[in-house]
């Protein structure tokens, strides 16, 4: 029986070694999509980019008059500033603008609520890199990521050997993972 | 990996935004998507409303106070018109033109496409006459309007306009 000879190119020594040091480099990307995709995931339940201070007032109902007046008895009854901008949505509702934050009143229902949205910090700036909203030199950065990260799963497929290898049980896991998306689809 | 947070390190722990001081002379304008250009027709809000039809499928520009802004997605914003009680929807395709909220109260200047929006005016029949429905669409949604198995629905029409916005600046 003739000897096996010893591979010219230990290519399972190099995969070993790029899965180890591109799994160094793009770890922190990783931990950015994913906080980021469990945050624009669930949009329906909350704002991932903002949150809102509010406060609420009740007063005397007003009459019916003119933007300006209105605006001018708004302001004098809720101690407020003079706004940048006003605007009537209806007329008894009317809305002021201020910077940073708006206050919305129904003159009728003598109800005012102020709304100052404050972009979540880190938060924000994770799903606007998750969503691309950088574009330009970001999309290049994203794709090259994408292909690492393809890199990564194969790499991965072929990391061990033997029972524990691909072949193994790996071969289930991997069906496993495969399954879910495909029933999502097939529903 | 310390090359990789330093590359990060500029977007990640920037400020979330730079709003201009109150008191600054000419703040620059913001531009967003394709900006705005000064051969498309510039046409008040008022007017586009009074005869929607005319400008349908063409370009134009619309100027007005951000009264609205997609809170969650920053996908539309709506422009208070010339006219008092008057608002336009302006429509971004979703992550191509993200507006932040921060542009409420500001002067605006939209680009884009004046579009049609029907909803409505088509017979729905309750169950879709596949049988035992349980007042459901053969999708499982319910029928609604108190609708039995096999009746057709007609939905009121309704009509809409909207920019489909290419591009805008603040003013």
């Amino acid at each position: 029986m003739r000897a096996r000879r010893p591979s010219k190119l230990p290519w399972r020594r190099w995969n070993h070694a790029l899965h180890r040091d591109l799994g160094y480099l793009v770890a922190a990307l990783t931990l950015i999509y994913a906080i980021s995709g469990v945050a624009v995931n669930h949009t329906h339940q909350w704002n991932p980019n903002y949150r809102f201070e509010r406060q609420e007032w009740r007063f005397e109902p007003m009459p019916l008059m003119d933007k300006e007046a209105l605006t001018a008895a708004l302001i004098a009854r809720l101690e407020l500033p003079p706004p940048q901008s006003a605007f009537r949505a209806t007329p008894h509702q009317i809305e002021l603008f201020y910077e940073g934050y708006s206050v919305k009143a129904d003159t009728r229902e003598g109800r005012a609520e102020m709304e100052r949205p404050r972009p979540r910090p880190l938060l924000s700036r994770l799903n606007a890199l998750h969503l691309n909203h950088p574009k330009g030199a970001w999309t290049w950065f994203a794709d090259a990521y994408a292909v690492c990260l393809a890199f990564l799963a194969i790499s991965g497929l072929l990391m061990a050997r033997g029972r524990r290898g691909f072949m193994g049980r790996g071969k289930y896991f991997f069906a496993a993972g495969l399954a879910v998306p495909i029933v999502f689809m097939l529903l | 990996m310390f090359t990789l947070l330093l590359l990060l390190s500029p977007a990640l722990f920037a400020p979330a935004s730079a709003p201009a001081a109150p008191t600054a002379p000419a703040a620059p304008a913001q531009v967003f998507g394709a900006g705005v250009h000064a051969e498309t027709p510039l046409v008040q809000i008022s007017d586009a409303l009074a005869s929607p039809e005319k400008w349908i499928n063409q370009k134009i520009r619309v100027e007005g106070l951000v009264v609205g802004v997609c809170a969650r997605r920053g996908c539309w914003l709506t422009l208070a018109g010339d006219k008092e009680f008057e608002t336009l929807r302006v429509k971004v395709t979703d992550g191509e033109i993200v507006f932040p909220m921060s542009l409420k109260g500001k002067r605006l200047t939209a680009e884009g496409i004046w579009t049609q929006i029907v909803i409505g005016g088509e017979a729905k029949t309750c169950g879709g006459g596949h049988g035992a429905c349980g007042g459901a669409h053969a999708d499982g949604k319910p029928c609604g309007g108190g609708a039995t198995c096999g009746q057709a629905l007609v939905q009121p029409k309704q009509v809409f306009y909207q920019l489909r916005g290419l591009g805008a600046q603040t003013l």
